[in-house]
Parts: C-alpha cells; structure tokens; sequence
C-alpha cells in the first residue's frame, strides 16, 4: 500500500498522515507499507523527523514492512527532503544520504535513538556539547536543560514498554529558539493514568500526569514531579513551550503572564506512544542560572 | 555524640539521573544518621538535579525521620539556586501532602 506524506508535516498536520496508516483499532493498515516522501513538498519542521522516526520504528516493531520512495532533494536549503537528508534520516532509515553532499547542518542536533535507561554518556558527550556549541554558553550552565532532558528520559524508562528515545534538536538563531523534539512508542501517556482513572479521556490524562505530585507509581520511588518540573522549567525559566501528543490527546503548556496556561485538545488520529516537542529562548536568563547559592532550610 | 559527616556525592555515584543512583545516596545518609551523625552534603561539580535523584536520596527520607529531624541533622553546601529551589520545593509539596493524611 503506497502512502502520501502531506505537502506539510508538523505537529498538526502529523494526524493527516497517521490516519492513513494506523486504523482506529490502533493496528497498522497492511502489512507492506511504501511511504511516498516525492509529496512532501512544501516544508517540514523540525519534530517532522522525529514524527516519521517514531513511526516507521512502531510500524516496524509491528511487523510491518515499510518501504522509503524518497523525494527529489534540491539544492535548496528549505526542501522538506533535503532538511531530511542533512538531518541523515534517510541515512538512518535507508542506509545511505540521497545526496553524497547532504551534511549535518551546523544549527541541527542530527536524529538520535536514545537508551534511556543510560543516557547520561550521551547528554555529557553529545547533547550538552551541542548545545553549548551553538548558544555560545559553557557547558554547565546548560545544567538546567540537562535536568529537561532527564526529565523526559526517565519518564519513558519508568512508564513506556520500550525505553528508547528519539530525539532530534534544532537551534533557531533568527528566533533566538532552540526546539527539542522527544519520541518513543510506548504505551502513551493516557494508558498508565487511565490504569488509575479509567473515567479520564486522553487528553484529560495527559493533563493529570503532568500535575504535581500525581503519579501512577509504575516505579516504586515515582513521586510525580518530573513532568512538572520539566514544564516549569522549560515554560517558565525558558520563556518556552512544551507540547505533549500521546495516543488521541493533546497538551499545550505555555507561558502567559508568567504563568504556565495549559489547554488540552483531542488528536484527530492516534499517535503511537508519546511525543514531546520543547522550545525554550535562548535570551532567557533564568533558564542558565547556575548561581551558586548557600542552602538553609529556612529561607 | 555523634559527628558531622561530610559527603560529596560524586564520591559515590558516577552519575546523578535515575532513582537507582539516589538510593546509593539514601542509603549512606539513613546509615549515617542511625549512627547519630549529623550529614552535610556537597554538591560539588553538579550545577541542577532531576527530581527523581531528589526524590530516591532526600525526600524518601520523610519515610524514616520526621522534617524536624531532617532539618537539623541534613545540611547541604556547594549547592546552586537551581538545586536549592527543587529540594526545597520537593520537601515543601511532600510535607503539605502528608499533612493532609494526618
């Protein structure tokens, strides 16, 4: 079965295409699917290659054979198929670049496939490093970030099935931004909370998992303040977003009057497992403080 | 009488992400205190914490000791803004909640 990607793939526009391959009883359409890149003309953002990373791993894990047709990759900087390629997806997914002359671009944080049960090598060699590269900054003041990175990792090592991340990263000088998309293809987020609260939809479990102090004690020391914390930082010290696509739900979190406004919103497909896109501003200070401070109980 | 210990945690874990590296941590300061010595940890070399190390070594002492106890017998130094707030905040949010259940 010969699949379309739309012209346009980002967070919203990701449903278009996960209808098309996932039916609603949440199994993959055919067994043999070819995943037409040629349409995917028009743009692509950045959590686009986590998005089609994820998903030809869920369908694979599914037994499913999926079959890349990629697109023309122009010279031009802006061409979905062409970011693709510098981002060495098709590398990943194909073997080989479709350009001998595609590379890494300065600016991107290339596709990765994260343990997270150790991801710590990683984020000390490879992340933080980047990281540091392009915001110009040492890398301990980066040290907050790292706690974001963390946060979501052990997330997906106590809650989903399968503890690897996908993660791409993307530095957008012209708007002082960096955008950090995070997936797997676990569980979801709304299966472990409707375990507890089988009287929540999914985005109304997405919403209680990132309360303070819920959790779905999956692990034993798991006290519920990860998520949380990850937004606080990110929304807050970030002057940031975070936006949580699990399963049919939605949860938008961001900053409005220094305060974290959460709206949620049902998926017009299934996504399989969860995804996490963040964008914090590189002209935040709070967010690269790493004052040192003497501690007192009292204060 | 007892003594004041000092205890820099990267003495003791290579790493500070999961909850398996915090139970080393809580380990050693539940042994310490047993033995009535009062505990001053350092946090040298790391800059912020995630909060499921905070939770294994620190807030799971809530468990065994009262927050006065903790309060006067755990003390941390070399410590940053970052790493304050979240210990704070952890111990803050998990007294209040207890209370409820007293």
């Amino acid at each position: 079965m010969k699949i379309d990607l739309p012209r346009r793939l980002n967070r919203d526009s990701m449903y278009t295409l996960l209808q098309k391959v996932i039916t609603r009883d949440r199994n993959p359409v055919s067994d043999e699917l070819v995943l037409n890149f040629s349409t995917l003309s028009k743009f692509i953002e950045p959590c686009g290659v986590t998005i089609l990373s994820n998903l030809i791993h869920w369908l694979e894990n599914r037994g499913v054979t999926v079959d890349i047709l990629p697109g023309e990759v122009s010279r031009w900087e802006d061409s979905p198929n062409k970011f693709l390629d510098d981002s060495m997806f098709f590398e990943q997914h194909l073997g080989e670049k479709l350009n001998e002359y595609s590379q890494v671009r300065v600016t991107t944080l290339p596709l990765q496939h994260v343990n997270a049960k150790d991801p710590t090598g990683w984020l000390s060699y490879k992340f933080t490093p980047w990281l540091s590269r392009q915001l110009g900054v040492p890398p301990n003041r980066l040290a907050t970030i790292q706690v974001c990175m963390e946060e979501i990792l052990n997330n997906i090592k106590d809650h989903a099935d399968n503890t690897t991340g996908c993660v791409f990263a993307q530095f957008i000088p012209g708007n002082h931004e960096v955008l950090i998309s995070i997936s797997d293809f676990g569980v979801g987020i709304p299966y472990n909370v409707q375990e507890k609260h089988p009287e929540l939809t999914e985005k109304e479990a997405i919403r209680k998992a990132v309360e303070r102090g819920f959790s779905t004690q999956t692990q034993p020391y798991n006290r519920g303040f990860g998520l949380d914390n990850l937004i606080s930082n990110v929304v807050l010290n970030g002057k940031g977003s975070v936006y949580i696509h699990s399963l049919n739900g939605i949860l938008s979190c961001q900053n409005g009057n220094n305060s974290i406004q959460y709206k949620t919103n049902d998926a017009f497909g299934h996504y399989p497992g969860t995804l996490i896109e963040l964008a914090f501003k590189t002209n935040a200070e709070d967010i690269f403080d790493i004052e040192e401070e003497g501690f007192s109980w009292d204060d | 009488m007892g003594r004041l210990v000092k205890l820099h945690i990267k003495d003791y874990v290579d790493q500070v992400y999961s909850n398996d590296d915090g139970v080393v941590i809580y380990q050693i300061l539940k042994n310490e205190l047993e033995n009535s010595n009062k505990v001053s940890v350092s946090f040298q070399d790391i800059k912020a914490l995630n909060s499921s190390f905070i939770n294994s070594a620190f807030v799971e002492l809530l468990n065994d000791y009262d927050f006065q106890f903790i309060k006067e017998n755990l003390s941390f130094v070399d410590s940053t803004k970052a790493i304050n707030n979240t210990i704070k905040s952890r111990f803050s949010f998990e007294i209040d909640e207890r209370k409820q259940y007293v």
